[in-house]
């Protein structure tokens, strides 16, 4: 056997011992269990009442059914996944909070429940997604406590990346599309001199027409730079106006990211045409990231540099 | 588990196996309201003839100097939208030659029925240019003011000799209820929100669309040939109407008053 092989083999039964013993640890095993199953149970059975599109009841359901039509809500099933990860990152923060039974709490989930009655009433099941994962972290801190309530926050407010949202999104992301468009096209015309022009979200050039279609507006973009940069904010910053300067960066990273991936198909329509331009263009989405994530730890690295000083 | 654990199992199973029950009751005791449309037992074809629907929204066949042809229901449409949407759809052409297209989609107890119809346009290839929202006079059953959404959008054609030209399209659609109109989504949705909740009504919404295809800066002229047929055919299979306009606007849009301007 080999040093890595042997290594990784040796690391799993260290996780699954350290898994063990933590668990072993916990307080108000029983309680947590009961009251989780029942909460999902409640959502399984009742928890989606637009039967149009999916006949199903169940909001995971419903759930499952919007992320695998739109792929901009695809990233849905990894938040559960993400959370979980999360959760075990802060394992023995956790653990020192955890305490006995909050009564104050009750209030959340009572509230969850009735916000999950409007939202099946009214036949807006995104209300009753809202509604669990508020249940949801209610039932944490009935079970542990306020300063596990507390601490626990982050990671549950990464749920809020579930709820699908692509296709009431536009609002939002259409003035984002024209603005992409036009700072692209400002750059494009006014510093490289492009003989280029804006129509709308299209721009008109001698080698042919760009559309700069929703995805490059764009909520698949927004949606994980949203999730990235809350990620960052709260593992890399603890002073609440450092993670909200984080958490604002969502947008104009956004928007940074895909001026350069349209400038860059641009400029390579202008050198090399737009049949080249448009084959190349679809590899292009790590452009938009690459060039959001370099500019998120510019600044995380200036502000950690300011809470030094 | 400590008493106190035992407790706070207990009232929370308690309070979601009440909820639970409320919820049985909420589906349970939902009435569908009543369209805004005429619903005819006339059967829904779809492009491939087949039979979708046994039953469809009526839609005049002729209109003054217009002659229509039924348009079939994509199966997309059918497979698509909920089991018990119902659908009218004619094809209008004026002697002159003018063709429009009306359409109608009308949901049953599923709200997902009806969708901005901006979807369906930009699924079919159209780029929609400019939005706005615009009041049609209307003078029957009453005189009042239609309130409608106006999309300008374009696409390029390829024509019968296979050149591909630019085209625009006219495209104009509100949402109908009993009693209820609105260009808007969002009202339609906050007020059958409100209905549910007050009532336990499900409004049951219909939206109406009216259609034309022109060339480049005839965008104008086919809108007020579109609003000449609203204007006509409206009131021949919508059921609901806006609130009557006072005497003075009255004056300003009734049809005595239309022939005297002529003249």
């Amino acid at each position: 056997m080999t040093e890595t092989s042997q290594a990784e083999t040796d690391a799993q039964p260290r996780f699954l011992e350290e898994l063990a013993a933590y668990w072993r640890q916990w307080p108000a095993k029983p309680l947590w269990i009961g009251l989780f199953v029942a909460w999902l149970a409640l959502f399984q059975f009742l928890g989606n009442s637009t039967l149009g599109y999916i006949d199903t009841r169940s909001l995971f359901g419903w759930l499952h059914y919007c992320y695998g039509q739109h792929p901009d809500d695809e990233h849905g099933y990894l938040i559960p996944v993400v959370v979980l990860v999360m959760f075990w990152w802060k394992r023995r923060e956790l653990l020192d909070r955890a305490g006995d039974v909050w009564w104050p709490a009750l209030a959340l989930v009572v509230f969850a429940l009735a916000l999950h009655v409007l939202g099946y009433r009214v036949q807006q099941t995104r209300v009753s997604v809202v509604a669990f994962v508020l249940g949801l972290y209610g039932l944490l801190g009935l079970t542990w406590g306020r300063r596990f309530m507390v601490n626990a926050f982050f990671p549950v407010v990464l749920f809020v990346f579930c709820i699908p949202l692509s296709t009431v999104s536009e609002a939002l992301t259409y003035p984002l599309r024209i603005m992409v468009t036009k700072i692209s096209v400002g750059i494009g015309h006014g510093i490289l001199a492009m003989p280029i022009v804006r129509d709308g979200s299209q721009i008109i050039g001698p080698e042919g027409i760009y559309d700069v279609a929703p995805a490059c507006s764009g909520i698949r973009s927004l949606t994980a730079l949203g999730a990235v940069t809350m990620i960052y904010a709260f593992v890399a910053f603890s002073v609440p106006w450092q993670r909200l300067a984080i958490l604002l960066t969502a947008i104009p990273l956004a928007v940074a990211g895909n001026v350069a991936r349209v400038t860059t198909v641009l400029i390579l329509g202008d050198v090399f045409g737009k049949d080249l331009a448009m084959s190349v263009e679809q590899y292009l989405g790590l452009v938009t990231f690459a060039v959001a994530l370099v500019c998120l730890f510019i600044l995380g690295s200036w502000l950690q540099g300011r809470r030094a000083t | 588990m400590k008493t106190k654990q035992w407790i706070a199992l207990g009232v929370v199973l308690g309070l979601m196996a009440l909820t639970a029950m409320v919820l049985v009751r909420v589906g349970a005791s939902q009435r569908l309201g009543t369209p805004g449309l005429q619903v005819v037992d006339e059967p829904t074809l779809m492009t491939n003839g087949v039979v979708a629907k046994a039953q469809s929204v009526k839609l005049p066949a002729e209109i003054e100097d217009y002659s229509s042809e039924p348009v079939g229901i994509t199966p997309l449409e059918v497979s698509w939208l909920p089991p018990d949407t119902l659908f009218g759809r004619r094809q209008y052409q004026a002697k002159d030659g003018f063709q429009a297209l009306i359409s109608a989609v009308l949901m049953g107890s599923d709200r997902t029925s009806i969708h901005k119809p901006q979807f369906c346009l930009d699924g079919q290839g159209w780029r929609i240019e400019k939005t706005e929202t615009v009041a049609i006079p209307m003078t029957r059953p009453h005189p009042y003011e239609l309130q409608v959404m106006k999309l300008t959008s374009s696409r390029v054609w390829q024509n019968e000799r296979g050149q591909r030209e630019p085209i625009r399209g006219v495209y104009i659609y509100w949402f109908v209820a009993e009693n209820q109109l609105t260009p808007h989504h969002g009202e339609r949705m906050w007020w059958m929100a409100r209905d549910l909740i007050l009532t336990g009504v499900l409004q049951r919404w219909a939206y109406v669309t009216y259609f034309a295809v022109c060339r480049p800066g005839q965008e104008e002229a086919t809108f007020n040939r579109l609003k000449e047929l609203i204007t006509a055919s409206v009131p021949e299979f919508q059921l609901a109407a806006g609130p009557m306009l006072p005497l003075a606007s009255t004056a300003a849009v009734s049809p005595e008053s239309q022939t005297q301007n002529r003249n």
